[in-house]
């Protein structure tokens, strides 16, 4: 089970390499289903770290995977219709076009707190948390 | 759905190039068109019935009408729709007109084929559009009108007569805006106040118009019927017994130019703008504390003195000087003066000479004053130990407040340090004496010769009866200093050499002394020695050693300057090591030299020793003047009362100690810094402070509360001629130090006033208290402070007029440089009869009658290069001819030329005007100067180049006018933010439409009236504001308003609560519900209808009545 | 429309030159009375363009635009007040980013991008109204007919 880069670091300093069971975790894995994301941007706005952040630039061939009764997909369909060819890669996105914000995730800051998973009004982001035991049987320790 | 098509001929503008039977085949074709009918005129009576007609018979549910632009008669045919009960939403336009058969009549069968897709465009529109909510919203019977000039006045007459509710808000103190300043009107040369008068006090009198003076607008929120609208009233220092005596103005003796004339005359502090001012009270111009009074730590109103000095009002000027503080005498001979450090004269040349003012007043006027024993009120005694400044003060206060007070005292005189540890050179004794023997004329005891703890102690104070003590005993005694030699003979402390000094005990000293110490006891300590030295006949021989530099030394630097003038030398950069001595006797001392370091906590430069570098002085005797310490020994019998680190502890706000009942203060208490004025600062508080102890209930402020200060701009400071301070008399150094007598002389009367004379006048009001006297009816209040208020109206009217432009722009012009260059407006006061020269026209460099007048027009008007303003300010043109006009008519013999582009005059009566003018002499020249040069006797020499002969002229004016455009006010400016109106150039409020909807904003319910909304002659404004009116007495009559149906809307279902809608929204018309699954909400009211959220939204859940997605895209029929 | 007619259209525009479509969306404060204005001068427009009226340009989506196109227009255009005087405040200011973003759109997939764009002016400039037509009506005729899937 892969952990974050701050689990990672916690579960250095642990002696024995045995975190003690508990419901809490170390950290929860983050995972972006980017075909449902709709580029709000609330997580970035949450992001304590910076970890998830916006990026100036959209990816057509996200509005090719968005569900069809979506607005994303409903524009996805319209330019599919008229396109000459797949898209050749990102755009920029001007200030003021708000709902096409591309979502940028860098594992490495994320400390897995989730609040991105939480704010998500679409469920484009889920938040799964690891436990103790899980990370321990991986590491062929075993929990305390 | 079951829809009906209505197309129409238009009178054959569309008939003529479309087939419309072809189409109506196409539309019967189309699924859900139920019926399909022609008419000649679809706007009329027989479309109307057709579509009546269709309605019943068919039972149409909606319709479409192919016609004109539905700009044009869209809301005929949505009212159609409303009144057969189908919601305007019900029908659907095709623009076969403008859209279609008059831009193609060149192509008819391409505008043909158009003109199927455009119907069946709308068809399809029609099949999604669909009901839309609206709200009431109930309607307060009440109006706000902001600005109370000419149009404001007008349109409350007829809200009033309509029988709504009015506030009429005006930020002056008295309504009548710009009309009132002018002397007459064009083109009948009415009196402009005259017109004006009746209709203010119709406005007064009308007991459904509440006027709301010195009044500004704060806040506008809600939606139109219910505005809440918050009000701020500044404070008018005046209450409403004012009876309009004009007893104040006379004894006000601060000026400052008037505003309501335009600059060309002065005002008092407390004026009245003109005579049927309404409401009719007079207001005083009071802008908060001056630097000078903010600074002192008693709240000295010095700006108060300083301005009664200016007039030469002695007698009064003491009063003010001496009401919070009973040594004028001696704070204006040894005060440090903080004043002066505040004063803002001195961000222009030097400081006001406010102590030395202060000292003028007190020595003329202080002997004169014969003091009555103050009536004795309460029964209880108060006990003061320490007959210093605080101490004195204090006895002072409380006995005017009727309390019997003794002040014990351990030396065998009075005074305090003022009396021992100042020399006479600085504070001759008799002027000491006066002060203090006019305090015990009160009433209040001295007992001389009794130490606390020794002849008696506290606890038996309170006990033998005295309701309350007071300890300002002060730091008696020299900071103990740890040097080597300290003990030998010679070494003497500062603070106990000067007290037997000035006791007059025999003193000596060597042939040479060194004094240690930076501060103005050790400059006291040293110009004593050098006295001493002279005195004897031997050469002054004294030293200062200190251990910074001279910027940091404590002491006043005008004390330093005088010490050097003296013959002292310093030696800088130095610290105490040690006292040598021979035989038991000082004869030298030891110094190590030191450098600047880093600051400490006071912020000063540490003085840091250099390694291995010394100095040895030859001295006879060393002073040590580093510090004071408190001698406590009036702590037994004193249980309760703690000393810490040579402080009496004591509450910070009451100045009580912890013992109940005695209090304390002074450089024994210090609050402030250790000085005489915050002795006596603290004197008059522990007075307050004992007096609520003893009545048992907070009756006075023991602390004032300080008002903001008040300084004047850096504008206004740029503006002043850089003068000097006016210097007072300084007796030669070399002289002066071969005796006691006073150093510093007192100013003569003349420049006593001519230094007043340069005061700023910061505050305006100085709080100085003359009107107060003056007023018979008791209607000065200087302690009012603003209020605010909130109130709900139905609509509002905005009426905030407009401003000259400042010619001052105009940097050839001479505006502002030239004192005889003047805009229309001031030619108005100095016309107006009731004007500062009563309507005499008088040059305002010399007060001569101007014989040769030149006008130049459009100033900041048509000229888009330098000033920004495009536009023609409608009225100069005639404003000019008016003034023109009177001038000749009083002078006949004047000569008026007039330097115009071109000659404006539309209007009633306008031409004619201008003709007859003409024939009354003056001079009209098509010519557009570019500059004015001054002249040496004040002329004005103007190059005009006649554009229809082509003649250049040259020639020397008496006078220049300059007609200034028209701006927006600043306050139309405030009130276009506060209430969200938009502005055009040049700021004016931006009308709804300039043709259709003239007086409407761009905010339903406010109103626009008058030069507010652009430049326009006072019969277009006021024709303006009764239009205004009558939009708000339209608005209001139906009780309740409908919120709009263009408003956007989410559908809570769909809406996934991401925000983006609330980001977008110009008018934050949007919000988030808070809760679990948040969702978003508009509010109707506050929806101006762009649509701007609708397009974000990721989701689909937001729309825009009558502009969903499907009735948009539906419409895209290609 | 019948669906034999939007076959009809559809067959014909895929030759070379068959008549262009143009769709207009024009705001109703400024574009739309500039429209109208020009109307009433009875000044000649080429009749590839249709006017669509919308409250501001502000309130059309890229979605509007990309579907325009989608359903059988060659071309689509905003028409809008100048910018700082939009009578909604900042509609066409949005407006404007959206059309910036259409094309990029257009362009990733090899679509002309100037198939869409912005145009400002007054309600007074009927001028520039006939302007902006004309100018879109040479670009798209200039243009093949836009072929859809």
């Amino acid at each position: 089970m892969p952990l974050t880069a701050r689990g990672e670091a916690i579960f250095e300093r642990i002696p024995n390499s045995a975190p003690r069971e508990s419901t809490g975790s170390i950290g929860c894995e983050i995972v972006r289903h980017e075909e449902l994301c709709i580029g709000c941007a609330r997580c970035a706005s949450v992001c304590p770290t910076g970890a998830t952040e916006t990026s100036g630039t959209f990816d057509p061939m996200q509005l090719f995977a968005a569900p069809p009764d979506s607005r994303r997909g409903a524009l996805g369909e319209a330019l599919r219709k008229i396109a000459r060819h797949q898209p050749s890669g990102p755009i920029e996105v001007p200030g003021r076009v708000s709902s096409f914000r591309s979502i940028v995730y860098e594992a490495e800051k994320c400390i897995g707190c989730g609040a991105c998973a939480r704010i998500c009004p679409t469920g484009a982001v889920e938040a799964i948390p690891v436990s103790a035991a899980e990370i321990a049987s991986s590491r062929g320790g075993e929990a305390a | 759905m079951r829809c009906g098509v209505f197309l129409c001929e238009c009178g054959g503008n569309i008939s003529g190039v479309l087939d419309l039977d072809s189409l109506a085949d196409v539309a019967r074709g189309a699924d859900g068109i139920v019926s399909v009918s022609r008419s000649q005129f679809m706007c009329g009576t027989e479309g109307r019935r057709l579509i009546e007609q269709a309605v019943e018979d068919r039972g149409l549910d909606r319709f479409v009408i192919g016609a004109c632009s539905r700009r044009f008669q869209g809301p005929t045919f949505e009212r159609i729709a409303r009144e057969l009960r189908l919601g305007e939403n019900a029908v659907a336009f095709a623009n076969l007109r403008e859209g279609c058969s008059f831009v193609h009549r060149d192509e008819p069968e391409k505008a043909q084929s158009k003109a199927e897709k455009i119907v069946a465009a709308a068809i399809a529109r029609a099949g999604f559009q669909s009901d839309l909510p609206r709200g009431r919203t109930f309607l307060h019977r009440s109006a706000l009108i902001v600005g109370g000039g000419i149009a404001g006045v007008a349109a409350a007459e007829e809200l009033a007569g309509a029988g709504i509710d009015v506030h009429l808000v005006e930020r002056e103190q008295s309504l009548g805006g710009y009309m009132a300043r002018l002397s007459k009107t064009f083109p009948t040369e009415d009196c402009a106040m005259c017109s004006l008068a009746p209709q203010l006090t119709g406005a007064a009198l009308e007991p459904r118009t509440h006027i709301h003076t010195l009044t500004d607008v704060t806040e506008i929120s809600g939606p139109p019927g219910e505005f809440r609208v918050k009000l701020r009233h500044r404070p008018r220092f005046v209450s409403e017994a004012c009876v309009g005596c004009d007893d104040c103005t006379p004894v006000c003796p601060v000026s400052v130019s008037s505003e309501f004339d335009l600059g060309v005359a002065k005002r008092k502090a407390i004026s009245r703008p003109f005579a049927n001012a309404v409401p009719s009270l007079y207001a005083i111009d009071k802008r908060g504390a001056s630097p000078c009074k903010s600074a002192c730590p008693a709240g000295t109103s010095a700006q108060g003195y300083v301005a009664l000095v200016a007039e030469g009002r002695f007698d009064e000027a003491y009063g003010v000087a001496s009401a919070p503080n009973p040594f004028p005498s001696v704070c204006g001979r040894i005060c440090t003066h903080p004043c002066e450090s505040a004063c803002a004269r001195g961000d222009v040349d030097e400081p006001i000479a406010i102590a030395a003012l202060k000292r003028f007043v007190a020595d003329r006027v202080g002997p004169e004053i014969v003091v009555e024993k103050a009536p004795l009120v309460h029964s209880e005694k108060v006990a003061i130990v320490g007959a210093g400044p605080a101490g004195l003060t204090c006895a002072r206060d409380l006995a005017k407040l009727g309390y019997q007070t003794t002040v014990f005292e351990a030396l065998p005189v009075a005074g305090g340090m003022l009396k021992t540890g100042i020399p006479a050179y600085r504070l001759p004794k008799d002027v000491l004496g006066r002060e203090i023997a006019a305090i015990t004329a009160l009433g209040v005891k001295v007992e001389t010769g009794k130490r606390a703890g020794k002849d008696f102690s506290i606890d038996g104070l309170l006990a033998d009866g005295y309701g309350a003590a007071f300890l300002a005993v002060g730091l008696q005694k020299s900071s103990e200093v740890e040097i080597a030699g300290a003990e030998l003979e010679g070494t003497l402390r500062a603070v106990e050499f000067l007290r037997e000094l000035n006791l007059g005990e025999k003193v000596t000293v060597g042939d040479r002394v060194v004094v240690i110490g930076g501060g103005d006891v050790a400059l006291d300590a040293a110009r004593s020695a050098i006295r001493l030295q002279k005195g004897s006949g031997r050469e002054p021989d004294v030293t200062l050693a200190y251990r910074r530099t001279r910027a940091e030394m404590p002491a006043l630097a005008e004390d330093v300057e005088q010490a050097l003038e003296e013959g002292l030398k310093v030696e800088f950069l130095v610290a105490p090591l040690k006292i040598v001595g021979k035989k038991g006797h000082v004869s030298a001392l030891e110094l190590q030299r030191c450098e600047l370091g880093e600051p400490d906590d006071s912020g000063r430069r540490r003085s840091v020793p250099i390694e291995g570098d010394f100095v040895e002085i030859a001295a006879d005797n060393v002073v040590l003047a580093i510090g004071q310490e408190i001698v406590a020994d009036f702590l037994e019998g004193c249980e309760g009362v703690e000393v810490e680190r040579s402080q009496i502890q004591i509450d910070r706000e009451t100045l009580m100690t912890g013992k109940a009942g005695v209090f304390a203060g002074g450089d024994a208490a210090a609050t402030g810094g250790w000085t005489a004025i915050e002795a006596i600062a603290a004197g008059s508080r522990a007075a307050r402070s004992i007096h609520n102890f003893l009545r048992g209930e907070q009756l006075l402020e023991i602390w004032p509360a300080k008002a903001a200060e008040a300084r004047p701009s850096d504008e206004e400071l740029a503006g002043q001629v850089v003068g000097q301070r006016v210097p007072a008399p300084l007796r030669n150094g070399a002289e002066r130090r071969a005796d006691w007598g006073e150093v510093v002389g007192t100013y003569s009367e003349e420049d006593a006033i001519a230094e007043a004379n340069r005061c700023l006048n910061c505050a305006v009001c100085s709080e100085c208290e003359s009107c107060v006297k003056a007023c018979p009816a008791g209607a000065i209040e200087l302690d009012q402070t603003e209020t605010i208020e909130e109130l709900a109206v139905g609509a509002i009217i905005v009426t905030t007029g407009h401003k000259e432009f400042d010619a001052r722009r105009k940097r050839p012009l001479g505006f502002g440089r030239f004192p005889n260059v003047v805009t229309q407006s001031q030619l108005a006061r100095l016309l107006a009869p009731s004007g500062p020269t009563a309507g005499e026209l008088k040059r305002p460099s010399d007060g001569s009658i101007p014989k040769k007048i030149f006008m130049l027009q459009c100033v900041g008007s048509r000229d888009c290069s330098s000033s920004g303003n495009e536009h023609c300010s409608a009225i100069c043109c005639l404003f000019a001819t008016l003034h023109a006009s009177l001038i000749k008519q009083h002078d006949p013999d004047a000569d008026v030329t007039i330097g115009y582009t071109d000659m404006r005059t539309p209007g009633k009566a306008h031409e004619e005007y201008y003709r007859l003018v003409q024939e009354r002499g003056v001079r009209y020249v098509r010519s557009r100067s570019g500059e004015i040069l001054e002249q040496p006797d004040g002329g004005l020499l103007v190059r005009f180049e006649d554009t229809v002969t082509g003649r250049k002229n040259e020639e020397v004016f008496d006078m220049v006018v300059l007609s200034a455009g028209l701006e927006a006010s600043d306050g139309t400016t405030e009130i276009a933010h506060v209430a969200g109106l938009q502005q055009s150039s040049a700021g004016f409020i931006k009308e709804y439409h300039p043709k259709l909807r003239p007086v409407d904003t761009q905010r339903p319910g406010i109103f626009v009236a008058g030069t507010a909304q652009g430049p326009k002659s006072i019969p277009d404004t006021i024709a303006q504001a009764k239009a205004a009116a009558a939009r708000v007495v339209s608005m209001l009559s139906a009780g309740y308003v409908l919120t709009p149906a263009q408003v956007a809307s989410s559908d809570s279902e769909q809406c996934i609560g991401c925000g983006i809608c609330v980001e977008v929204c110009p008018q934050g018309a949007a919000a988030l519900t808070v809760g679990d699954s948040p969702h978003a909400v508009v509010d109707a009211n506050s929806c101006r209808g762009c649509g701007i959220c609708a397009a974000e939204c990721p989701s689909g859940a937001m729309t825009l009545g009558g502009f969903s997605d499907e009735e948009i895209l539906a419409e895209v029929m290609v | 429309m019948s669906e034999a007619l939007v076959e009809e259209q559809a067959q014909a525009a895929e030759t070379e030159d068959a008549e262009r479509k143009i769709i207009g969306f024009f705001c109703r404060e400024c574009a739309y009375a500039a429209a109208d204005a020009t109307g009433n001068a009875r000044i000649s427009l080429p009749p590839t363009i249709r006017s669509v009226l919308v409250p501001c340009t502000g309130r059309v989506s890229p979605l509007h635009l990309l579907k325009a196109l989608a359903d059988g227009a060659d071309g689509v255009y905003l028409a809008g007040c100048l910018v700082g005087q939009c009578h909604y405040r900042e509609g066409n200011l949005h407006a404007i980013d959206r059309v910036e973003f259409a094309r990029a759109l257009l362009q990733s997939v090899g679509v002309e991008p100037e198939r869409v764009q912005m145009f400002t002016m007054s309600a007074a400039d009927s001028p520039k109204f006939v302007a902006a037509a004309r100018k879109m009506h040479e670009t798209i005729s200039n243009l093949p007919p836009l072929k859809r899937k």
